[in-house]
């Protein structure tokens, strides 16, 4: 918004001559006349005016008011409508003119006034402090002309607050008069001729100033206020140019404020991150326990993740003996701090709940349930008024017993994976989680354990996650890492579902939280072997007959009848195919140095190491088969992987070392 | 490894070949010369059913030896069927979910009669 440029007698003057000229093709044209009027200013008659004509009327200058009347016979009809085309033909090409005149008037200023805002942006950013680069912004711009004054308002709590500059008195929007609607509209404004009530003497925005200025200050597309510049003198007018380097400089005060508001908020981010960084790491103290050692019959691996470095799930083992180790996994509704917090409570709780009962029992190992119960009890309460609820499993592997027991309340249920029977299923609870009803009571499950099963804890973080067409990643995925993977051990089982969690989701960040903890059922391996074997073969395909037939005898020396079927073919296409891997990859290429084989026989499985020098054999580098027929080859790993009850490979000097071990199978009685 | 391959006349009139595979193993130390057996006898539409039945033992280069053949013979417009499956080379199979990629049958009439042939009810296994 501008007010009316004043115009002097010598300027209308001039544009009524122009006009002339223009239509001076017309004249001694009977019965067309034109007149330039303007406000202020006597009409100029440009051609004689026609008696009893009729007129219409056609702007020439909005801002100045100035019009053309064109005066014409009546009822000339058409002509009098090419006349009007003719004129307004002639105003527009004026127009264009006077438009381009004044753009290349700007640039050629805009030269000068963009080296100025060069120099002044170089030097602002020198400063630490956006507080001295305001001012000194504010500084340089006043230098440009003698006479200036400015100064930069902020908006704070709904008034507008003097950061630099030349002002110190706090303002009200309506203090602006008619600048406020355009400031708050986002533009720059300038006013020429101030009203006297805003020039003072007096409270003022800008005392005794003649011109103001202003130009509004952005952060995120919203105006937080303004820069304004004021003039005492009556010289230079605020044109348009001197708006433009207004809105420069104003936006370079925006650009300041932003980055210094960046700052800070970085600031306060990396200190957040810190304290985010501790709350993590007394998190994975506090909630996250670590599998015991000392474990005969148990491969666990654990694995947990927050989705924001802290949250709900909280997971711990209690180890009884040797032989029986409990395992709680939690997850609170929610994630955050608060969640982690009530994990902490309740798993608080928990121990407490162990200790006591613990206690009483005088050396019997309290039941789950009763220990769920007890720590229930003592959380319910202040879950509910909280509004939280937690889903918990608490189980009890005891392989002394052959018992699996557990209280699964509203939790994911447990993954067992049977290598024995190769079945999977799930097994659950009925009980609901703690905090959804203030009368606790929980049931105990029991389930045969028995060796080679795979049991996985997970919390819904691990199913949920998703694919980025939105899909879950899902039990049947989960179960299939199992099956896949659970020979190779806990530790590989675990980081193979993370890895699948991860190429599922196409490795976003987590949604949900990620709890996995495997426990594998060893086979008994301190069981003293019944017979030991040893052979050696050629490193020659021809070969593999003669293994299989050593392998068969030595299997039938499994007490009790032998491996039985099932677990004589799983052995002789397991160990074929380890067999043909050790020629592939012999040190000497094909038919390389001899293959040792060793068989021990136990009382109800049979371990098999192969010794063999060649390349080092990484058997979780090996892709995945392709099962619709596309490929002839690549199921050789797989294979070994789902015949196996356990495998293990390691390196010896320039030496693959390959055990495998399958039980029993078809004999034992569920 | 030398292929028993029977000719026999479908109802329609057409041929189809039956191949018994010898031996009772089908290994690395022979699936190559499986391959290139049964390939040298590949005509154009051949209809193939392989008969299992001696073989006590697949290994995955014995099943990938298979899967070519498969391949090759659809390739030139013809179709193979597996049948006489013992349980561990079928156990093989279906843990690499072949049984999706191949027609199986029990026995070798009932692979017939899905070509067409004798009588027979032919259900896929």
């Amino acid at each position: 918004m501008s007010d009316t440029v004043p115009i002097s007698q010598a300027d209308f003057n001039r544009q009524a001559e122009a006009l002339r000229r223009e239509f001076s093709d017309l004249r001694g044209m009977a019965g067309v006349g034109i007149e330039f009027r303007m406000p202020g200013f006597e009409p100029r008659v440009l051609l004689p005016v026609p008696p009893e004509s009729t007129s219409a009327q056609f702007p020439v200058d909005e801002k100045q008011g100035s019009e053309l009347i064109l005066h014409h016979a009546p009822g000339s009809g058409d002509f009098s409508t090419v006349l009007e085309l003719a004129v307004r033909g002639v105003l527009g090409r004026l127009e264009v003119e006077r438009r381009e005149e004044v753009l290349l008037e700007e640039l050629g200023s805009n030269w000068e006034s963009l080296d100025a805002i060069y120099e002044i942006s170089a030097d602002v950013l020198r400063y630490a402090d956006v507080e001295t680069s305001l001012e000194r912004l504010i500084a340089r711009f006043i230098s440009l002309q003698d006479g200036l004054h400015a100064a930069i308002f902020l908006t704070r709590n709904g008034r507008l607050k003097p950061l630099a500059g030349h002002a110190s008195e706090i303002l009200d929007w309506q203090d602006l008069g008619r600048m406020e609607k355009a400031i708050r509209e986002a533009r720059a404004v300038s006013v020429n001729h101030l009203p006297p009530e805003m020039t003072g003497p007096g409270p003022v925005p800008w005392p005794n100033a003649v011109r103001v200025a202003a130009a509004p200050v952005t952060a995120r597309l919203k105006v937080i206020g303004f820069l304004a510049v004021w003039r005492d003198d009556e010289r230079f007018q605020f044109d348009a140019p001197f708006l433009r380097l207004l809105e420069a400089i104003t936006h370079q005060a925006s650009m300041l404020l932003e980055s210094d508001r960046l700052k800070r908020s970085m600031r306060e981010n990396e200190r957040w991150a810190q304290e985010l960084e501790i709350a993590s790491s007394i998190q994975q103290s506090l909630l996250f326990g670590h599998p015991p050692s000392g474990l005969d019959r148990f491969d666990i691996c654990c694995f947990s993740a927050a989705s924001q470095r802290v949250d709900g799930d909280f997971h711990d083992f209690l180890k009884h003996s040797n032989v029986c180790v409990d395992v709680l996994v939690a997850d609170v509704m929610g994630k955050g701090i608060a969640a982690a917090l009530i994990g902490a409570a309740t798993k608080n709780q928990f121990l407490r709940a162990i200790a006591s009962l613990a206690l009483r029992s005088k050396g019997t190992a309290p039941s789950p349930a009763a220990i769920v119960d007890r720590a229930a009890r003592r959380v319910v309460d202040q879950l509910i008024q909280l509004d939280r609820f937690v889903t918990l499993c608490y189980a009890r592997f005891d392989v002394g017993r052959g018992l699996l027991e557990f209280v699964d309340c509203g939790h994911t249920g447990i993954l067992l994976y049977r290598k024995r029977t190769d079945d999977t299923i799930f097994l659950r609870g009925e009980d609901l989680p703690i905090g959804v009803i203030p009368e606790f009571t929980c049931s105990q499950v029991s389930h045969r354990i028995l060796p080679g099963d795979t049991y996985l804890l997970f919390s819904d973080g691990v199913t949920e996650a998703r694919s980025p067409d939105g899909d879950f990643f899902g039990e049947e995925r989960l179960t299939e890492c199992v099956r896949n993977w659970s020979s190779l051990g806990a530790a590989i089982l675990v980081d193979q579902i993370r890895r699948a969690a991860a190429i599922f989701g196409d490795n976003p960040p987590q949604a949900d939280d990620f709890t996995c903890i495997a426990i594998t059922i060893r086979l008994d391996h301190l069981d003293e072997p019944v017979v030991v074997r040893e052979a050696e073969f050629l490193c020659q395909l021809e070969e593999l007959e003669h293994m299989r037939a050593w392998m068969a005898a030595a299997a039938l020396e499994v007490p009790n009848g032998g491996l039985g079927d099932v677990g004589l073919g799983q052995l002789e296409l397991a160990c074929t195919e380890l067999f043909v891997n050790c020629i592939a990859h012999g040190s000497t290429g094909i038919c390389g140095g001899p293959i040792h084989m060793t068989a021990r026989v136990h009382r109800e499985h049979l371990t098999v190491e192969l010794r063999h020098d060649g390349i080092p054999f990484d058997p979780l580098s090996v892709p995945p088969p392709a099962f619709d027929g596309s490929r002839d080859s690549g199921f050789g790993t797989y294979i070994v992987f789902h015949c196996a009850d356990e495998l293990s490979y390691r390196r010896e000097g320039g030496t693959n070392v390959i055990s495998i071990s399958i039980m029993r199978k078809g004999h034992a009685q569920e | 490894m030398p292929l028993t391959i029977e000719t026999l006349k479908t109802d329609q009139g057409g041929d189809i070949s039956l191949v018994v595979v010898p031996g009772k193993a089908l290994d690395a130390s022979n699936s190559k010369d499986f391959k290139t057996s049964l390939a040298s006898s590949l005509t154009p539409g051949a209809k193939i059913i392989l008969d299992l039945g001696n073989l006590d033992f697949v290994d995955s280069s014995g099943l990938g030896a298979m899967v070519s053949s498969l391949r090759q013979v659809c390739g030139v417009g013809g179709d193979l069927k597996l049948c006489a499956l013992k349980k561990p080379v079928r156990a093989l199979i279906e843990l690499v979910r072949m049984h999706k990629v191949f027609e199986i049958f029990n026995t070798r009439e009932e692979a017939l009669a899905a070509f067409g042939g004798a009588p027979a009810s032919a259900n896929p296994a």
